[in-house]
């Protein structure tokens, strides 16, 4: 019941941050996210950080081109965006850091099952890429050129879309084969 | 029980899996299905299991043609579907469900609506049978190979299926859990398909080989000791090979059997 509470609050949250619109509230916010995680505050805001930081570096300097282009830039604008993505995703580490989703989303069969493959996805996922890693390590000498990394990043990414369909084409014969799909038929 | 009359399947126009594949399996057989990889085992498997249909020629079970549309009926896909179970080769594309629990319990809520009592007594039998039962209340994604290998079978067993497909299932199991599947697979009196690479291992699974060729066709059909006596027939399915390797100060080079998973 706790978990079930705590995904509703967060989901409320996620949305009343997504409404709110003054700076000030926003950067508040994000404190009493810290207070609320406490202990883990570096960490949360370390990988929030790292989790947003090529997606948002882009999408600001995209949004400073053009602006400047035009009828110059809005910097509230600018620091009210950056703040609200921080928020949601500083949010979601503490959310999958202190609830169990799993228990979270029993009250649905079917929540229960998306969120089971998925996170079976996720650690096989993990697995490879790591081995992935390992091999890419064991087989340079010294450090890596930007170049190769880009590419080594281009063949992950690449080989995870394939991986991810062929997964989900399987997986989805196999919840056919044991009768997923009989309510509908 | 089941019989294939000229079946084809193409996976996409002009990529074959398997080409006018003609054979008849009846109640109780044990049969292994051999082949090179690539020569259309799985798509054997899937096949019999009416998860993908041929391009061309027909698949009989009990009498009755299998097609897509046959199965869009709502009572003889629910009878099919509990008498025909398959193990696919990875274990994890099976696993959806948040405890060991009601993953065995699943194809009972789902296809034979039993009651909560039922359902609890036969998911602890099965689970008790494959020894998994210490494991009930965990999220199966959390268990190795061997063990979410167990979880699945448990999973099929605890309908009674009459037929049972099972695609590599020693793969990932250890040498002692191999032996414990073989007294299994022995004991239980319904019809069974069971693709392994392992040759050695083969006679344990079944007394009668299918062998697909690497051209997709039926190779052989027939008794499986006879059939790994066939050196011919063994090099054109490519299940054996050759390199040069030592005895002591001499070395030499032969066909040859290595078991691998």
């Amino acid at each position: 019941m706790k978990d079930r509470i705590a995904l509703l609050v967060y989901l409320v949250a996620v949305v009343a941050a997504t409404l709110v619109h003054a700076i000030p509230v926003l950067a508040l916010a994000i404190a009493l996210v810290m207070l609320l995680a406490w202990r883990d505050a570096r960490k949360i805001a370390r990988r929030a950080l790292l989790a947003i930081v090529v997606f948002n570096l882009m999408i600001s300097v995209s949004y400073m081109v053009i602006a400047l282009i035009q009828d110059g830039i809005a910097w509230d604008y600018l620091v009210l965006m950056n703040l609200r993505v921080f928020l949601i995703t500083s949010m979601t580490f503490l959310f999958v850091e202190r609830v169990n989703p799993f228990n979270a989303l029993a009250f649905s069969p079917s929540l229960s099952y998306l969120l089971t493959l998925a996170y079976t996805q996720l650690l096989t996922f993990r697995r490879i890429y790591h081995d992935m890693r390992l091999a890419l390590t064991s087989r340079s000498l010294g450090r890596l050129r930007m170049k190769q990394l880009y590419r080594h990043g281009a063949a992950s990414g690449s080989f995870f879309v394939e991986k991810a369909l062929s997964n989900a084409s399987e997986s989805a014969q196999a919840m056919r084969s044991r009768g997923f799909f009989n309510d509908q038929v | 029980m089941i019989r294939f009359e000229g079946l084809s399947h193409d996976v996409e126009p002009g990529a074959q899996a398997l080409c006018e594949v003609d054979f008849a399996i009846g109640h109780g057989e044990n049969v292994v299905l051999l082949g090179a990889n690539g020569s259309g085992k799985s798509t054997l498997l899937k096949i019999v299991n009416g998860l993908v249909f041929p391009t061309q020629g027909r698949y009989h079970y009990d009498g009755e043609i299998v097609t897509e549309q046959r199965l869009k009926d709502g009572a003889f896909n629910r009878r099919f579907r509990q008498e025909v179970g398959l193990l696919f080769q990875n274990p994890d594309t099976m696993l959806f469900n948040p405890t060991v629990f009601d993953e065995i319990a699943f194809g009972l809520r789902q296809l034979l609506h039993k009651e909560d009592a039922a359902i609890d007594d036969r998911v602890h039998h099965w689970a008790r049978v494959v020894g998994v039962e210490a494991f009930l209340d965990k999220p199966p994604f959390r268990l190795s190979g061997g063990e979410k290998q167990k979880v699945c079978l448990a999973a099929l067993l605890a309908l009674e299926p009459r037929v049972l497909l099972l695609d590599e299932p020693t793969a990932s199991l250890d040498p002692r859990s191999t032996g414990w599947l073989v007294d299994l697979l022995q004991e239980l009196a319904i019809t069974t398909i069971v693709t392994t690479h392992n040759l050695s291992m083969a006679p344990e699974l079944g007394e009668r080989a299918l062998v697909l060729g690497e051209d997709h066709r039926l190779l052989y059909d027939g008794p499986i000791e006879a059939f790994l006596k066939d050196r011919e027939k063994l090099v054109a399915a490519n299940l054996v090979h050759s390199h040069r390797h030592r005895h002591g100060d001499t070395a030499h080079r032969h066909f040859h059997i290595h078991d691998w998973e």
